[in-house]
């Protein structure tokens, strides 16, 4: 469903006013931010990652077309971003096992966070491709379609993926010890 | 072993993608599988799991940090300030007044204006973005200093020149990537005049500039054809003369190796 609300501010900011833009970052930047830190798995990369996001979505705010909600467009560009630092990582430091699941963040404090700590480990446990669907299914609810457009893949293989990843991240956390 | 057809629509119906019809199927299924149930009561509760998780507080300096960086092309009809004098004096603007014609050759009137404050301080030239348009007046002006950029990732050239009381910075540079040039006005004793993109770059094209805190910031890739009017402030705090002031650029390419040049009046 369109967001009439979106579509207004985002009218606002071609028309050159910062409060809308400061407005329509206001609501999203807290989304787009956990989107790309459950790919990322480290608040400073989901943070470049999320200012990238809104940065490249401003500068080209002629492409965005208001039959889709804004968080859609902007949770494609940030996956995109996010796609893209995960690349960087890759070939500026080598791999080091067990590093995105060993900074237990804010999750931590409680009980629920140990659960959120494990779902977080497992999900930097699976391949960039299924924690990509995961996240755009799970995380920021594109349907199957919006994921086949983002990744650029058949949706038949969004399911695929989808689902093999689903089974990757249940068998995960049983082996972790929790109740599924 | 369950067999594909039934993952799928175990799968489907947790992401509410199933068709019309395959819900009765699935309904079967399950009443025919324990192992159905169980897989669709397992990848139930972590889906759950999943999407109750608590969101992560972003940096509290995010949001400000991306506001403040970010850059609306806006379009020119509803930014131009016509009853600026600026506008109305590089409006006015007509070819080879004096001088060498700048490599670009066509520039002037433009999206958005501003004035430097008369007797205003650096800190006056005050939050501005717009998206640079252009315009067939052509424009010459005398040539005072250059600086020559050939570097992986980012050619070209920049020149420093005058037009009447005004200075005039003239870009002509090529980068393969996202480049953000930098110039300090106010650490010269310079206001923000305008900006002009030259008119054979325009096209569909847009560059998005910004003025705060008496910098200059431009973000565009690719051909980069424009010219910048700079005001003396009435109010030099620099008290640097007419002739010898300083202009310090900065260039961030993407990819390639940050470049620095300083402009010399």
């Amino acid at each position: 469903m369109v967001n009439s609300r979106d579509e207004m501010l985002v009218e606002r900011c071609k028309k050159g006013d910062r409060r809308a833009l400061a407005a329509l970052v206001g609501e999203y930047e807290k989304p787009v931010f956990n989107a790309a830190y459950r790919i990322l798995g480290n608040p400073d990369d989901a943070a470049d990652a999320t200012q990238a996001a809104f940065l490249k979505a401003f500068e080209n705010l002629d492409s965005y077309n208001p039959k889709y909600k804004f968080f859609s467009w902007i949770s494609r560009i940030a996956v995109n971003e996010s796609i893209n630092q995960l690349k960087r990582n890759r070939r500026q430091q080598p791999l080091d096992e067990g590093e995105p699941g060993d900074d237990p963040g804010p999750d931590d404090t409680v009980e629920a966070g140990r659960i959120a700590r494990e779902i977080q480990d497992g999900l930097m446990q699976l391949s960039e491709d299924y924690r990509t669907v995961i996240v755009l299914r799970h995380f920021t609810e594109c349907s199957y379609r919006e994921i086949s457009e983002i990744l650029s893949i058949p949706e038949k293989t969004v399911k695929s993926r989808l689902y093999s990843a689903r089974q990757l991240m249940k068998d995960q956390l049983v082996a972790n010890g929790i109740r599924i | 072993m369950l067999q594909e057809r039934v993952i799928y629509l175990i799968n489907a119906d947790i992401d509410g993608e199933l068709e019309p019809g395959e819900k009765d199927e699935l309904m079967s299924v399950l009443a025919a599988s324990e192992e159905a149930r169980t897989m669709q009561s397992e990848l139930r509760r972590l889906s759950a799991l999943m999407e109750d998780l608590p969101q992560q507080e972003p940096p509290a300096w995010l949001g400000d940090r991306i506001v403040a960086r970010a850059q609306v092309p806006v379009r020119s009809e509803s930014t131009v300030r016509r009853s600026n004098p600026m506008a109305a004096w590089l409006a006015s603007f007509r070819p080879a007044q004096a001088g060498v014609a700048f490599a670009a050759g066509l520039l002037a009137a433009v999206g958005v204006y501003e004035l430097a404050p008369r007797g205003g301080s650096a800190a006056d030239i005050s939050s501005m973005v717009g998206t640079m348009v252009a315009n067939p007046d052509a424009q010459a002006a005398k040539p005072k200093d250059r600086l020559s950029i050939a570097q992986p990732g980012l050619d070209g050239s920049i020149t420093l020149g005058q037009v009447g009381d005004f200075l005039v910075l003239n870009f002509d540079l090529e980068s393969a990537a996202r480049t953000e040039i930098v110039v300090e006005l106010a650490g010269a004793g310079l206001g923000f005049g305008g900006i002009a993109q030259a008119s054979d770059e325009a096209g569909e094209r847009t560059q998005t500039y910004e003025v705060s805190g008496g910098i200059l910031r431009v973000v565009n890739q690719g051909r980069q054809a424009f010219s910048v009017f700079l005001p003396r402030l009435a109010d030099d705090s620099v008290g640097q003369r007419a002739e010898g002031r300083e202009i310090s650029i900065g260039i961030t390419t993407d990819g390639a190796a940050p470049y620095r040049g300083v402009l010399r009046s």
